[in-house]
């Protein structure tokens, strides 16, 4: 429990050294809470199927996505059910997590 | 897994490590020099949806913590996607999943065997051959068992010839040949369980598809499903679907109505409601009540309804310290017995138990469940929830999720189809390699 501080910062330092200054997310944790998208978009989020990658996807454009699902400004079958369950913090520790992965090279799995 | 993505993650991992590290170096907790290296042993016991992820996930977490994988079997047959394989569908192999991956990508030391005893104050198992080992989490995904004395008639060696294939393995295989040796005319009938158990649209989705075969290949048959509930899972899209493609071709017989089979004649495969008329079958297939799986129950996890009653934020038992259940076999508030339930849970559960070898914090868990089924190779149906963690447990996120539209049209029922086949190959990705 007590570590939770030390581990926050550690991150904002690293975000900060690569000149992330608006990242609001936090990767680690977001690492944890995209687990779960994995079992659609692949593992690590590389994509599978119809199921775009989203390993390396910018993290602005990530939210943004989000956003329109939750509102409806874009419609998608799935998404939009999904969207609908995440908290903005959360939303925003995914999107710091997958655009700190490399994106998937060229068209494998 | 391409090179360049496997070096992408052991990278990954090492900026976990290092942060980690990090913050150890940067804040000694008040001079406390507690354990200098993270680590520790997890055993996990049982490779399905909810074991073979978690154990891959708590090395993805925290590479430093040691991974042992406890499997009876040598590969693991999904139920996901069987139904398709009793009508013809899929092949045996393409729902056979190994575990060798496991260990060669993630170093997580799989063992074949079966876990005969479990002492929890010692923090001991007992696999069958007497050999011990020590653990300091433990893991067990158990699947489910069955209630053998629940219909009179119905045991272990009955289900040779009536198979309840409700696990992935020898049964399902049973079961489609007795499909392919059905006459044209024959009944085949479906006997599901009451609630819960696993998988709530999995008795429908059979159901569809055994239709679908016999449209195909005799079409002069039926099928009969006696239920021992009065309501389903999707029942407004199945019933939608049935009457679309398949128009009085499928019976559904709900409780109140006498589908609630209590007795089996077994010589004459003829099944008995309490009140209400017998039934004969040329294939039967009785799924019977469930339970959380035997090793649950020998060590001492359950409560007394047979299932195991957990922390819905971490997944350890209420009932032994250190160790944790997950999948078809805990209680998880409302989250279905499903195999993405399964799967979310066993990342939740990694989390949980790499934070609490390493004295941090986790985020707060967050659940996910999507559950496709087919009522016909190229029509698709599909209900999805995100869950999170209230006072009284895991509840769904209002406004989330939801079930496919009604009255929707042949292409978008194939979308989802084809969106099903995308979910199987990315979960299996995700559990196996």
């Amino acid at each position: 429990m007590k570590r939770t501080v030390p581990i926050v910062a550690g991150v904002c330092l690293c975000l900060a050294a690569i000149g992330t200054a608006l990242a609001a997310g936090d990767a680690k944790l977001g690492e944890k809470q995209a687990s779960s998208c994995n079992g659609c978009h692949g593992a690590d989020g590389r994509g599978q199927g119809p199921n775009p990658p989203l390993a390396g996807m910018k993290e602005a454009y990530f939210i943004q996505q989000m956003n329109d699902y939750k509102s409806g400004a874009r419609s998608h079958l799935f998404m939009q059910r999904l969207a609908q369950g995440l908290s903005d913090p959360h939303i925003a520790n995914m999107a710091a997590y997958y655009a700190s992965l490399p994106p998937p090279s060229g068209k494998g799995k | 897994m391409s090179k360049l993505s496997r070096r992408g993650f052991i990278r990954l991992a090492g900026t976990a490590g290092a942060l980690s590290a990090m913050g150890a170096l940067a804040w000694p907790l008040g001079g406390c020099q507690k354990k200098a290296k993270a680590g520790g042993r997890v055993i996990v016991v049982g490779g399905g949806f909810g074991g073979a992820t978690c154990a891959k996930y708590i090395r993805k977490f925290d590479p430093a913590v040691e991974v042992t994988l406890i499997e009876r079997d040598a590969r693991f047959v999904t139920c996901p996607f069987s139904n398709l394989f009793l009508v013809g569908g899929r092949s045996f192999e393409s729902i056979s999943h190994g575990y060798d991956k496991l260990g060669d990508n993630y170093g997580i030391n799989v063992i074949r065997g079966a876990v005969t005893d479990i002492d929890a104050a010692a923090k001991k198992l007992t696999l069958k051959g007497s050999k011990t080992m020590q653990y300091d989490r433990l893991v067990v995904s158990p699947g489910i068992d069955f209630r053998w004395d629940a219909i009179e008639g119905y045991d272990e060696a009955a289900c040779e010839t009536v198979p309840h294939a409700w696990k992935g393995g020898p049964q399902t295989r049973t079961l489609r040949k007795q499909l392919e040796a059905m006459q044209d005319g024959g009944v085949v009938i479906i006997v599901p369980p009451g609630n819960p158990f696993r998988c709530p649209p999995g008795p429908y989705e059979r159901a569809s598809l055994i239709a679908h075969y016999l449209t195909q290949n005799k079409p002069k048959s039926k099928v009969l499903i006696l239920d021992a509930k009065d309501k389903f899972s999707k029942q407004g899209l199945f019933m939608q679907g049935w009457e679309k493609r398949y128009p009085g071709m499928i019976e559904w017989v709900k409780a109140s109505a006498g589908g609630k089979i209590d007795r089996i004649d077994m010589a004459k495969r003829t099944l008995y409601a309490e009140f209400g008329e017998a039934h004969t079958g040329d294939v039967v297939n009785l799924i019977p009540p469930q339970k959380a799986g035997e090793l649950a129950h020998k060590a001492g996890l359950v409560n007394a309804d047979g299932w195991c009653p957990v922390n819905q934020r971490t997944f350890e038992s209420s009932v032994h310290k250190d160790v944790y259940v997950i999948g078809d076999a805990s209680i998880a508030g409302q989250m279905p017995k499903s195999g993405y339930a399964a799967n979310s849970q066993g990342k939740v559960c990694a989390a949980a138990i790499v934070s609490s070898l390493s004295g941090t914090a986790m985020p707060d868990p967050s659940y996910v469940n999507t559950c496709y089924s087919l009522v016909a190779p190229d029509y698709g149906i599909s209900v999805a929830a995100v869950y999170n963690v209230t006072e009284e447990g895991i509840r769904k996120v209002k406004g989330s999720g939801g079930l496919s539209p009604m009255d929707a049209s042949d292409e978008f029922r194939k979308k989802e189809a084809d969106y099903a086949s995308g979910w199987y190959a990315s979960i299996t990705a995700d559990m196996f390699s």
